[in-house]
């Protein structure tokens, strides 16, 4: 019997015991956002804005942040970025291809820094095709009676031996921009300017039925670098496969990264 | 003794009962008249006031009177004059309580004689004792049954085949005790006059309708938790009485106990002591299968009218078994009836179950199962929460530029089936050879085709679209098994086996688009997906009995594994392509060695993995000290490998959701744990008290996760393999009730798994860690019907909540939301917890075949639990939406058997 009043004693202390927290979660306060894209020849343009905290109820805008000493570093020379609207701080100087670039500021007593390299420009980069020809699909009496046809995608080619990163993107320059398609179907997301991923090929191809409108564009081929790749990795929706977002911002989060880009012309007309 | 006892629930209420089921011995009545009272009036006085203890039933004794005087009788001698002018015998047990029987009912009469010991002189003294343990009902062979010399700690249990040896018998008249699970307990009284040399033991199976003859300790049991460390066993004819969703599951019902988790209720894999399904092995008739599970993971894989046998070893188990770091699920298929044909039939609400037994001539048997679902509301409920058909069926219809049109609404088709049979040959008394088979498959099809035909009579690009969706996985698997009992102390088994787990995913769309010359382009974009893993085993195992002490048991194998995993983006695309394969030799060498009080087992196994061309070496030690019979100390200790494993796709939204993979020198290392169990145990004749504390090492884990970058005509992955280490450590209580007409258990397991994972930053709590689980199980037999509930608390389940978000305007102009984390798996769930309840009405036809109708509630109060939790940036803020568990949902179904 004693054995046995012992036992449950046990267990019963045991049961108690049991009941212990969990480890607290490490709380942090909103961290600094950074979006800063360096285009060689281009000038300095950084925004800088606070996190959303989760459940926060502030408005869709994400919240600027002013007031920051914003230093841009290459080759041991230190520029000083001037603070603007919006939470945008920028610099009239010039980014030069191949050079590395730091940037640096104090945000709640903690130095955010990152720190980039700008790739060279991108060689050899040529398009199969300056001119395409695109027939107007009208949905203005529902769906066409008869399958419009398309010409054949353009290819894009460069030069790509590393296996880098690039990015195409074309954009129509029209001030007036006529559409390919008319008429009063609701396509949803189907205004969307630009529909490429970083690729660590040499080529890739635009297909025309993505074209949305007749006239000039401009094909931009970005030489991108891998912290910039990495922005488009999915990092999960759900308690399933949530993981930390993709940055390169110490004490940050966000994106630093350089690039270089070339551009090439196409033309869409309608036959 | 009422039969009837309270089955209290409370842990601490137990105590007063363990006390009262010590058997005192009789006293001897002084003077005592009993004027004119029914039997079972004057037993219940004589328990009461005298301290007999007798065995009976109420419906034997109820209808004879008795008066008489008694003056200073002795114990026996009451019960001869109770008897006296009745059809009534008795047996008196060594442990002096006496048995009360209808002597004119043949099966009380045997089993008296049975339990009466051989009154004339032995003839033989240490010898060896060889037989075989049968179903008395259908001549199946019982394996793993343990049979115990009484007064003694002597004994020994059936092997897989049913045969057993037990040496150095001190003479011929000795009592044996045998016990199996889902078996009445035997006691049989050798004498000169049995053939020693081949003793065929029937041991009868637990009747739902309990008849004549009710001996207390043979009651039901669903349970058995107590014979080796760390080692369940559940009966797979009496899990029918539990509560169900669909259908019996094996696996669902090891997860109400402890140790096992039941937190993860869209999957019945064995969660085992923070280790993973994929740790677990899962042996049936020998050859490992990989898939185990059915309608993702909702259902187990194996259909329990063709399984004759489970054991699951939760740690620290013995260096025959290999090749899994967490726990070993061993199940024996069924042979099938030896004396008669015998068929049945199950229906339920999810799938239809049949099977057949079909003896050819003396020496063949066969058995056959067959299970298929059908899409019932009940099978639709559970395929749309776990396959997340509402969340994909629209989402792979792309408009022109991304967009989205509605698909046109389609019912994926979809069904699961799964199929064992055996057939069994017994040229000899000596030799067994079976051919054991098993397919189970799930397929899907989910495709679609939308045609919009005024749009150019069924073409693409967008505005029509034909999406082809198929998915199928399962296992076949088989093995070829003979066995030879070359003499009584001398048993090989030799074995060759297959299994292949196949996954295919075919989920693409055809599109042809006609260029500028008209020409129609035919493009297939969507993925497919091939997971193909293929094992060949060879392997011999050798039992010796070296004496009565030392049983030795040594063996050999070699496995092949090809493993094939492919990836690919449309037809002539393809983004992964793994193929590997490699050889696992395997020695191993253990001794069961018995000494007096002392059971242990030391043994050693060895592996040459050839994909990294290094030897594993892998001590193992388990031991256990009778400190009385009832009290018990055990403890184990063993180092365990693992070569192939299974990696679990962490969007559940997508494709398949695992595969298999075969470690490698590089980015799949072999996972290795080292296991320490300490535990005690206290148990009577009614009940079981076990405590086991575990602390598990583990090294070489993986962890998984590929990138999906959906983009309008591309998809590109990324592939990565984390690795890591972590442990587990918990403690497992359990609280039996092990017979009455009221019975079951309760659990509850302290548990810890803690991860930690270089690409993680700092160590985290693992997915499946539940800090405490406590489950009750109750079964109550009243007349025909078996009414059971089970409930079933976990805490919650750690998750990787959100922090904030931000959004990024991309160089393309695109904007991109981005979601910030907590520590991962920082946060905890909501704690799960869960009743479900179940009547069963058994009745049996006039030539005795069962047949019983069950109905059951699962979530009977319909609890809302979390499986998990969705995020999204919407209008600047992070919302979350809870995902969640099945609620109520009722079941039917019906049982019925030929014989």
């Amino acid at each position: 019997m004693k054995n046995i009043i012992s036992y449950i004693v046990i267990t019963s202390l045991f049961f108690a015991t049991a009941c212990t927290k969990t480890d607290p979660l490490s709380t942090v306060d909103a961290r600094a956002v950074v979006e800063g894209y360096l285009g060689a020849g281009d000038t300095v343009d950084i925004a800088i804005t606070k996190e959303i905290p989760f459940g926060s109820d502030s408005s869709s805008v994400a919240e600027p942040i002013y007031g920051l000493t914003v230093s841009l570093e290459i080759d041991g020379k230190t520029i000083f970025l001037q603070p603007r609207d919006s939470g945008h701080y920028s610099a009239n100087y010039l980014i030069q291809a191949e050079k590395t670039y730091k940037l640096k500021f104090v945000y709640n007593s903690q130095t955010v820094t990152a720190t980039t390299t700008i790739p060279p420009r991108p060689q050899g980069f040529k398009m199969s095709a300056s001119t395409l020809t695109i027939t107007p699909i009208n949905f203005s009496g529902g769906f066409p009676g008869t399958r419009p046809t398309f010409p054949d995608p353009v290819q894009l080619t460069w030069t790509n031996s590393d296996q880098t990163f690039y990015l195409s993107a074309f954009k129509n320059l029209e001030i007036n921009q006529e559409s390919i398609l008319t008429g009063s179907i609701n396509f949803g997301r189907i205004r969307r300017p630009i529909f490429n991923r970083p690729t660590q090929s040499n080529t890739t191809s635009i297909e025309p039925q993505r074209i949305q409108y007749y006239g000039n564009h401009d094909v931009l081929l970005m030489h991108v670098q891998s912290e910039y790749a990495a922005l488009y990795e999915d990092t999960g929706s759900s308690s399933l496969n949530l993981s930390p977002p993709p940055t390169n911002i110490s004490n940050g989060l966000g994106i630093f990264t350089g690039f270089a880009a070339d551009t090439l012309k196409l033309y869409v007309k309608k036959p | 003794m009422k039969k009837n006892l309270l089955f209290l629930l409370l842990l601490g209420a137990s105590s007063t009962l363990l006390a009262q089921t010590t058997i005192k011995p009789a006293k001897v009545i002084q003077r005592e008249y009993f004027n004119y009272l029914s039997l079972d009036k004057v037993f219940e006085r004589l328990e009461k006031d005298y301290d007999f203890t007798i065995d009976y039933a109420l419906e034997d004794v109820k209808n004879t009177n008795f008066s008489y005087l008694f003056n200073d009788a002795a114990p026996e001698t009451v019960i001869q004059v109770c008897l006296k002018n009745t059809s009534l015998g008795y047996v008196k047990r060594d442990n002096g309580s006496f048995v009360i029987f209808d002597k004119s009912k043949q099966a009380a009469q045997k089993k008296a004689e049975e339990q009466t010991r051989y009154t004339g002189a032995s003839k033989k003294s240490n010898f060896t004792l060889k037989g075989i343990i049968k179903d008395k009902n259908n001549g199946e062979t019982l394996p793993f049954v343990s049979i115990v010399i009484n007064g003694t700690t002597q004994g020994a249990n059936s092997n897989v085949d049913g045969y057993f040896t037990l040496q150095n018998v001190a003479n011929d008249t000795v009592g044996l005790t045998i016990s199996y699970i889902g078996y009445k307990t035997k006691n049989l009284y050798l004498s000169p006059k049995l053939d020693l040399s081949n003793l065929v033991i029937e041991l009868e199976a637990q009747s739902q309708q309990l008849d004549e003859f009710v001996v207390s300790a043979d009651r039901e049991e669903l349970l058995r938790a107590n014979e080796k460390v760390s080692m369940l066993k559940l009966s797979p004819a009496k899990i029918a009485a539990l509560p169900s969703i669909g259908e019996k599951d094996i696996m669902r019902s090891f997860q109400l106990m402890p140790g096992v988790s039941a937190a993860n209720e869209n999957s019945s894999g064995l969660y085992v002591r923070g280790g993973t399904p994929d740790q677990t092995l899962v042996l049936y008739d020998g050859f490992n299968v990989y898939h185990v599970e059915h309608l993702f993971g909702f259902f187990s894989a194996f259909n329990p009218n063709a399984v004759k046998d489970v054991q699951l070893y939760k740690g620290g188990f013995e260096s025959k078994f290999g090749g899994r770091i967490s726990s070993v699920a061993e199940i024996t298929g069924k042979e099938g009836n030896s004396k008669q044909f015998n068929a049945g039939v199950d229906a339920g609400l999810l799938a239809a179950n049949a099977f057949v037994e079909v003896p050819v001539g003396d020496k063949i048997t066969s058995m056959f199962a067959f299970r298929r679902s059908y899409q019932t509301t009940l099978y639709q409920k559970i395929f749309n929460k776990y396959s997340g058909t509402n969340s994909t069926s629209t989402a792979q219809a792309q408009g022109p530029g991304g967009g989205r049109f509605n698909a046109t609404a389609t019912t994926p088709k979809s069904f699961f089936y799964d199929l064992n049979g055996r057939v069994t040959y017994k040229p000899t008394q000596k030799d067994v050879i079976s051919l054991s088979i098993y397919n189970g498959t799930d397929n899907m099809d989910n495709s679609r085709t939308n045609n919009f035909s005024n749009f150019g009579g069924g073409g693409n690009r967008g505005f029509g679209l034909s999406v082809t969706d198929k998915t199928n996985w399962g296992n076949l698997g088989g093995s070829l098994k003979w066995s030879r009992r070359f003499s009584p102390s001398f048993y090989v088994n030799t074995l060759v086996s297959y299994s292949n787990y196949y996954s295919t995913r075919d989920r693409t769309n055809n599109i042809s688009v006609p260029d500028a010359s008209g020409t129609n382009r035919e493009i297939k974009n969507g993925t497919l997906e091939d997971n193909n893993l293929k094992d060949y085993t060879g392997k011999m195992d050798f039992e010796w009995k070296l004496n009565s002490k030392n049983q030795i048991e040594f063996g050999v194998s070699a496995t092949q594994n090809d493993i094939k995993y492919t990836y690919a983006q449309n037809d002539t695309t393809t983004i992964i392509d793994r193929h590997t394969t490699g050889l696992t030799a395997t020695g191993y060498v253990q001794d069961k060695v018995k000494l007096g009080k002392l059971s242990f087992v030391p043994g050693i196994r060895f592996d040459y993995f050839e994909p990294t061309s290094k030897s594993y070496i892998a001590p193992r030690f388990s031991a256990m000290y009778d400190l009385t019979p009832q009290y018990k100390l055990k403890m184990a200790y063993g180092k365990y490998n693992q070569f192939v494993k299974r990696v679990v796709r962490e969007d559940i939204l997508q494709g398949s959701r695992d595969f298999w993979v075969l470690a490698d020198n590089d980015k799949v290392p072999v996972s290795q744990s080292t296991h320490y169990i300490l535990g005690a145990a206290y148990e009577n004749k009614n009940w079981l008290f076990d405590v086991e504390g575990y602390h598990k090492e583990m090294t070489g884990l993986s962890e998984y996760s590929l990138r999906i970058n959906p983009s309008p005509r591309s998809v590109s992955y990324n592939e990565k393999f984390a690795q890591g280490g972590g442990y587990a450590n918990g403690i497992d209580f359990l609280v039996q009730k092990k017979y009455g007409n009221l019975n079951g258990w309760i659990s509850y397991s302290l548990a810890e798994v803690k991860y930690d994972f270089a690409d993680y930053g700092k160590a985290f709590y693992a997915n499946q860690d539940v800090r405490h689980e406590f489950k009750a199980v109750a079964i109550y037999k009243w007349h025909k019907w078996d009414l059971a509930a089970t409930w079933i608390f976990a805490s919650g389940r750690p998750y990787t909540a959100p922090t904030g978000g931000y959004q990024l305007t991309l160089l393309d102009g695109n904007t991109k939301d981005y979601i910030t984390v907590t520590d991962k798996n920082g946060l905890r769930l909501p704690n799960y917890h869960r009743l479900d309840i179940a009547a069963t009405y058994n009745w049996k036809n006039s030539e005795g075949a069962a047949r019983n109708i069950s109905f059951s509630i699962f979530n009977l109060y319909n609890r809302t639990n979390t499986w998990y939790k969705e995020f999204e940036i919407q209008s600047g803020e992070v919302v979350q939406t809870s995902v969640n568990y099945l609620g109520l949902t009722p079941n039917l179904s019906l049982s019925w058997r030929f014989k």
